[in-house]
């Protein structure tokens, strides 16, 4: 079973403040011994990888954190543009499955209520103003798609 | 100028300040921090390479949240220093996932030549290599944690997502199969 003073040892022995009850409890615990053991060599590697190794330097760290922030501002700025686009693309399909359904029922001679001049301009002028947007929308996106000529 | 351009330059203009946090504070954090979060990796994951790159992306994450809408609240040293070990232990399992264990392999050219110069500090490290290569990757963190950091059960579960009893029974597991592991290099020495 594993002893409850384990973790108490290896940090007195860290520290180097053992109580004496500690101390009595380490020299006859063999989990104790075994632990302090390992520990022991656990460090020598460590103090041994700090000395001969070293982690990247903070300024290349930051300098990520940095190109991760723009990114993803980037992504967030382009959700928008995004939902522009699909929201786009719909009023499209419905405006096409509108216009093919009412010309099919013009066909047959029959003109429907909501066909009037009127509306027929008001949907005209909706889908010419949703065509702008769209192209609008996809010029300045694929413009940024382009690598710099400069 | 492009929307990428003017994302990119609004970003980058506050290039001195990286989620409330400025330059020469987190080089002060960095230095106090990230060298034994670095041996924890390189010990854990068994490559400097994917240290550095799991090290850089702890850190990522850490600025990240440190002023972003869920932002940390205030930590004193301890809290950060325990938080830093468990973005890196997470990053850690999610490699794992993705990639399995198959990892070790870059020390061993580096710590080759070491052998030859034999120095006592060179031959413990060789040893902990080896001890760590044979065992789990759950073991090595938990030895770690609690053998080299000195963390308690309650801390080394906050890390690991474990619960403390098992960390408990884990931590007495490793211990016992290092302790195998190591013995028979402890006689020859001797």
């Amino acid at each position: 079973m594993p002893c409850a003073f384990e973790i108490e040892t290896i940090r007195a022995s860290q520290t180097g403040s053992a109580s004496p009850e500690l101390l009595r409890h380490q020299q006859g615990c063999p989990h104790c011994g075994e632990a302090l053991q390992i520990a022991r060599i656990f460090h020598q590697d460590a103090e041994y990888l700090s000395e001969h190794a070293a982690p990247p330097p903070a300024a290349q760290v930051w300098a990520a954190a940095g190109r991760r922030r723009r990114a993803i501002a980037l992504e967030r700025a382009t959700i928008l543009l995004r939902v522009l686009k699909a929201s786009g693309l719909v009023y499209a399909a419905v405006f096409i499955l509108w216009a093919a359904h009412a010309l099919a029922n013009l066909h047959e001679g029959f003109v429907p209520p909501v066909l009037d001049g009127k509306a027929l301009n008001a949907s005209l002028e909706g889908a010419v103003l949703a065509a702008l947007c769209v192209g609008i929308g996809l010029c300045y996106t694929l413009r940024g798609d382009r690598p710099p000529t400069r | 100028m492009t929307l990428a351009d003017t994302i990119a330059n609004y970003a980058g203009s506050a290039t001195r300040e990286v989620s409330g946090i400025d330059e020469d504070a987190f080089r002060a954090l960095y230095d106090r921090t990230a060298r034994p979060l670095w041996v924890y990796l390189v010990r854990a994951s068994g490559s400097r390479d994917l240290a550095d790159d799991l090290l850089q992306e702890t850190y990522c994450r850490f600025l990240s949240r440190y002023g972003g809408r869920s932002a940390l609240p205030p930590m004193d040293e301890a809290a950060t220093r325990s938080y830093l070990f468990r973005i890196a232990t997470y990053l850690l399992h999610d490699r794992w996932r993705q990639g399995g264990n198959a990892v070790e392999v870059d020390i061993e050219a580096v710590e080759a030549a070491e052998v030859s110069t034999a120095e006592p500090a060179s031959v413990a490290h060789i040893d902990v290599r080896r001890v760590m290569d044979s065992l789990k990757p759950r073991q090595r963190q938990i030895l770690w944690l609690a053998y080299v950091e000195g963390m308690n059960h309650a801390e080394i579960a906050a890390i690991t997502g474990l619960g403390a009893l098992s960390i408990r029974l884990l931590l007495f597991r490793a211990r016992r199969q290092a302790a195998t592991l190591l013995r028979p290099e402890e006689n020859r020495k001797g």
